[in-house]
């Protein structure tokens, strides 16, 4: 339950290690290739990083024979691309597998919902909690906080029980059922409650944080002109909240795009309903045909984060930074 | 098509409906008198979240726990603890030497890396007392603070435990291994670049791209770095870390499956693991170096510290509040590590964890067997989470 | 246009802390009242209940004849300034002073209709589409302003409005608000912990300490006629001197006693206090403001025995003014709590200490100076007396 200093400047304001400007022609050159060491490491370091990366994305654009007979490296001496595997993948999966294109819009119809829902559940409730007097408030607040410490795995099964059973409960020789057996399970909304509850604790805390740091006198004007809390809520919280929406918006987005466990758990029988990561796996693990696909897939996979994740950098180590406990 | 419009559809209504429930509700609280709608509007605000918190979080763990020491695949047999312990026949999870076993307890001292790591701390304690008598001119105490010495015995604890893991195995000592393994290494790595990055031109580009694996699914990364492990065979291309061994003329090793490698390839899927979170460890680190008052490093340089010390004196000081966030993070995240494994071996060839065995044995239907390893890491969990808890307690005390 | 009745109102928090006694306050129609007092004295509390961001613990709240103890602050017809403006972030000058009145349902032309008419008497039509985090301060006061009166409530409330500008703006604005105010004669009640903002603007003040209320009336009643040591030592600037005086009968007159020498009290300053013969032989605090302190040699024939001598410490020469600070023989009473710091109302600076120090307006031709030894002048016809166990003027 750890939280980093969103505001800590994240752009450097300190001089660079600059050398003493007196010294002699000859001082001064040692002293420039001297202070260029760090940059060269760091630069060769980036390369290694990255290397795995680009064999991947290499090898999605190689024709078949090719991915399979070399490594993705012969690519510089003999280069030939296609976008035929992007094309396979994305629209005519071979052996039977669902096509990407379909998994894509699975995982948005997953993603965005289950982004959205928890979202603005959090907002109402954090705002709530940090504005609104009522009974046993702060105790509310600490149970719904300390639930970022539990465990994903720990729900899990009875939630299965749940969607796929109901819960019922026998009092005196009778079955009472306490929530009914809706047969939730290898539906994506299965998939969709799931990540609400377990998205919830960590957006009320965000939100509760940055709501709470709003000054109040906005609200109490609001109050004056003539605003209740669900005029201020809507009119004013949150158009104000933006920022901090979007970081969670972002951190929670991906964390759905990026899951596996939950939507194995709940969606794995539906192969049509299936996301990507699902079929993914499936396509890695079944060593058949198709695996000349597997990088084209893979990268259509990555496409939507890394897009969120250049073009909203800022946001997106926000929400991380953030988000970093998450359970 | 069709399935384009109808999941746009699915997702639009079930947004419209919930939102206009929302404002139904409080259009109809307005209507109330004064006192009636301060008393029911705040449970309009918090109770959506307070009722799915309480169905889909709160009442399942509780449930778990209670699973866990029920019988039957589905705990409709009564209460026992023989999920935990059980008999030599039929043992529970501690009980299993699949996931507990402290057989090779005494390989430990045997091991090289273990030798190494011992050899390295004396050495480091060496160097601590050299410090301490370079600083205070007398032959007393020791020094654990200098460079030498406490980068040495963290290298050294690495070792030892590595040493640890790889002599004991079980599913649950592959889970600690993970967890000091990816934590002690993504951290060390991460700092180092941060500092690194701190020195260099165009840090922000160099930071992107080694921070970008956090973006991607760890399934999405097991793919990638197939294409590092793969071994050459009919339909299948060699990664590039075997064609390297080719080319130096050694024999191709399958990484990650190999008897001959077992449980070294657990390290191999670790690998991947820090490849992802020294970005995070990074990026942390750098923001908070960052943050370090310039004028604090201006001043130890006018005082004559050199870069070594004020690193040493200034700002590893000023950052050590960040860096066991991001230690407890990982920490945290790690001990539930499931994809990547799931992606790579399956749990096969000794690489089992334990959030992989409370999925299989929830996909094979023993609810009670699967409730108990989520409780193993539950109480794996708690003590880290309730040393965080505590320093955000002291800290907005302060 | 409404008048505004508190009568006995009480504010004690959950945790016990009474922040308002029993405040009764009549504020007329169009009337410009100025609550006035250090921080902590309850002044934002009581303006917080008039508005309804507070619950009235006990008395009664009028606006108009309607009592709105109970009534919720959108209903109760009146507008508030906030002391950090509290404007909308999100929305652009206009929406933020439209915003009041878009809640109201007011048909969309009769809003911009308004909007437009307030920001001419704002002078921020140009500003009109921009976002207030691009304004300056003195421009985002003045939405704040614009937002208040947008609504033609029957009474403004203004917490410290001012406090945020920088001291130029700060008198600019003090009069176009008081002639914004006079010009719309709307009843207003004005916060402000600052005396010469209080004394300036309105047409009443109220001097308010820890909760209680200490005197309400026109400024310069206020400033003339303190009614005890508190409102006697806040209002005004310089700040009145406040010592102790022995008094004492000699040869049918009455003297001041002081460790530095006497002055004498003339009969028409007994005429005006005629209880102070009743406490010959007692110790009071005397107060002199700065201008009735000044150089003999401005006016001639001063009497011999209505001056006080002193050790100049510092003077500044304000052009118009010379301020001089000396040093006399004499116990200096000090009120406490009027400039923010603490606790005890009155008290002595201790007898065997005989050194108080003194300021005093001279003409700017005054030639003392700093070390000098000098004579200064008493108007003894306006000095002020207090009684310093009940701190109260001592009148008749």
């Amino acid at each position: 339950m750890t939280v980093i200093d969103e505001s800590a400047p994240v752009k450097s304001v300190k001089a660079k290690h600059g050398g003493p400007s007196q010294l002699d022609p000859v001082g001064q050159q040692t002293h420039r290739a001297l202070a260029a060491i760090p940059t060269w490491v760091l630069w060769g370091l980036v390369v290694v990083w990255t290397i795995p990366s680009v064999g991947l994305l290499v090898n999605s654009f190689r024709p078949k024979s090719q991915q399979l007979s070399s490594g993705w490296w012969t690519a510089i001496t003999d280069p030939s691309f296609t976008l035929d595997n992007y094309r396979q993948a994305m629209f005519d999966m071979p052996g039977g597998y669902v096509s990407f294109g379909k998994a894509l819009l699975n995982s948005f119809a997953i993603a965005i919902p289950a982004t959205v829902v928890p979202i603005l559940i959090a907002a109402a409730a954090a705002y709530a909690f940090a504005w609104m007097p009522f009974k046993g408030r702060s105790w509310l607040f600490i149970a719904v906080v300390a639930m970022m410490a539990i465990p994903l795995q720990m729900a899990l099964v009875p939630l299965l029980q749940l969607y796929s059973g109901g819960a019922h409960m026998t009092l005196f020789g009778q079955t009472f059922t306490i929530f009914p057996d809706l047969n939730l399970n290898n539906k994506p909304i299965a998939v969709w409650l799931t990540h609400t509850a377990f998205g919830l604790p960590l957006a009320i805390f965000l939100l509760h944080n940055y709501i709470s740091s709003l000054p109040g006198d906005v609200f109490e004007a609001a109050t004056i002109d003539g605003a209740n809390h669900f005029g201020i809520f809507w009119r004013i919280v949150l158009p104000l909240c933006k920022p901090a929406l979007a970081a969670f918006a972002i951190f929670q987005f991906l964390w759905v795009w990026n899951d596996y466990l939950v939507a194995l758990i709940f969606l794995a029988g539906n192969k049509d309903a299936s996301p990507l990561t699902i079929q993914l796996v499936n396509l890695v693990t079944s060593k058949g045909s198709g695996t000349e696909l597997l990088p084209s897939a893979a990268f259509i996979s990555m496409i939507v984060p890394l897009i969120i994740f250049f073009s909203m950098q800022r946001y997106f180590v926000r929400g991380l930074l953030a988000g970093s406990v998450k359970g | 098509m069709s399935s384009l419009i109808s999941t746009i559809v699915n997702v639009g209504v079930a947004l419209a409906v919930l939102v206009g429930l929302f404002v139904l509700v409080n259009l109809g609280v307005n209507k109330l008198s004064q006192k009636w709608e301060d008393r029911l509007r705040p449970w309009v605000f918090v109770g959506p979240a307070v009722v799915f918190l309480f169905i889909g979080l709160f009442v399942p763990a509780v449930r778990t726990i209670y699973l866990s020491f029920r019988s039957g695949l589905s705990g409709e047999k009564g209460f026992t603890l023989d999920n935990y312990w059980g008999t030599s026949s039929t043992p529970g999870a501690l009980r299993d030497e699949n996931v507990l076993s402290f057989n090779g307890f005494t390989h430990i001292f045997t091991s090289r890396l273990f030798i190494i790591g011992v050899l390295i701390a004396i050495l480091a304690l060496f160097a601590a007392r050299r410090a301490a008598r370079k600083a205070t001119g007398s032959g007393s105490g020791v020094d654990l603070s200098s460079p030498g010495a406490s980068l040495g015995l963290v290298i050294a604890v690495i070792l030892v435990l590595f040493a640890a893991f790889t002599a004991m195995r079980g599913v649950i000592w592959n889970n600690l291994w993970w967890v000091a393994a990816v934590t002690g290494l993504a951290t060390l790595f991460g700092l180092g670049l941060a500092v690194l990055a701190d020195r260099s031109r165009n840090e922000t580009a160099a930071k992107t791209m080694i921070f970008m694996p956090m973006a991607i699914s760890m399934v999405g990364a097991a793919i990638i770095w197939s294409y590092m492990y793969n071994i050459e065979s009919s339909g299948q291309s060699p990664g590039l870390l075997n064609a390297l061994l080719s080319g130096l003329g050694r024999d191709q090793v399958d990484f990650l499956r190999s008897a001959d490698i077992i449980p070294w390839n657990n390290f191999f899927i670790m690998i991947i693991m820090i490849w992802i979170q020294t970005g995070f460890a990074m990026v942390v680190l750098s923001a908070a170096i960052k943050s370090v008052p310039s004028e604090l490093v201006e001043a130890a340089k006018v005082d004559g510290a050199n870069d070594v010390q004020v690193f040493w004196k200034i700002t590893l000081p000023q950052i050590i509040p960040t860096l066991i966030v991001v230690i407890t993070t990982l920490i945290v995240s790690v001990m539930k590590v499931f994809d990547l494994v799931k992606a790579t071996t399956n749990g096969n060839f000794d690489t089992d964890v334990l959030a992989n065995r409370m999925y299989t044995n929830l996909r094979n239907g023993d609810f009670t067997a699967s409730s108990t390893f989520a409780v193993i890491i539950l109480v794996l969990v708690l003590p880290v989470m309730w040393f965080n808890f505590r320093r955000g307690k002291r800290e907005v005390s302060r | 246009m409404a008048k505004l009745v508190l009568d006995g109102i009480n504010k004690i928090y959950e945790n016990g802390y009474h922040a308002v006694h029993d405040l009764s306050l009549d504020v007329a129609d169009k009337e410009f009242l100025v609550l006035v007092g250090p921080s902590g004295c309850g002044k934002s509390t009581a303006l917080r209940m008039v508005a309804g961001l507070e619950s009235i613990t006990s008395g009664t709240l009028k606006i108009g004849d309607r009592v709105v103890n109970d009534v919720h602050p959108k209903d109760r017809d009146i507008a508030m300034v906030f002391q950090n403006y509290a404007l909308y972030p999100h929305m652009t000058v206009g929406e933020n002073i439209g915003f009041a009145l878009k809640l109201k349902r007011t048909p969309r032309a009769e809003v911009e209709e308004r909007v437009r008419e307030a920001a001419r008497m704002l002078e921020l039509e140009e500003w009109l589409d921009r976002k207030p985090g691009q304004l300056s301060g003195g421009q985002r006061q003045r939405v704040a302003m614009g937002r208040a009166i947008v609504r033609r409530p029957s009474a403004f409330l203004m917490d410290e409005p001012l406090s945020n500008l920088d001291a130029k703006l700060r008198v600019q604005m003090r009069a176009d608000i008081a002639k914004l105010q006079r010009n719309l004669g709307v009843t207003t009640v004005y916060v402000t912990h600052d005396q010469v903002e209080a004394m300036t603007m309105g047409d009443r003040v109220a001097d308010k300490r820890k909760g209680y209320l200490q005197q309400v009336d026109d400024p310069q009643g206020l400033y003339d006629r303190p009614d005890n040591l508190f409102v006697a030592a806040f209002i005004g600037s310089p700040a009145m001197n406040l010592l102790e005086a022995t008094v004492a009968q000699e040869d049918d007159a009455l003297h001041l006693a002081f460790p530095a020498g006497r002055i004498r009290l003339s009969d028409t300053v007994l005429a005006a206090h005629p209880a102070l013969r009743d406490r010959v032989g007692a110790v009071i605090a005397v107060g002199i403001r700065p201008e009735d302190l000044y150089d003999p040699a401005e006016r001639p024939g001063h009497p011999d025995d209505q001056i006080i001598n002193g050790v100049v410490d510092l003077r500044e020469a304000l052009g118009s003014d010379l301020m001089v600070h000396f040093t006399a023989e004499a116990n200096r009473v000090v009120v406490e709590d009027v400039r923010e710091e603490s606790e005890l109302a009155v008290t002595s600076a201790g007898s065997a200490l005989h050194a108080a120090p003194l300021v005093a307006r001279f003409w700017p031709r005054s030639t003392v100076r700093e070390g000098d030894r000098v004579p200064v002048a008493v108007d003894t016809e306006r000095l002020h007396f207090f009684d310093l166990a009940t701190r109260l003027a001592i009148w008749s």
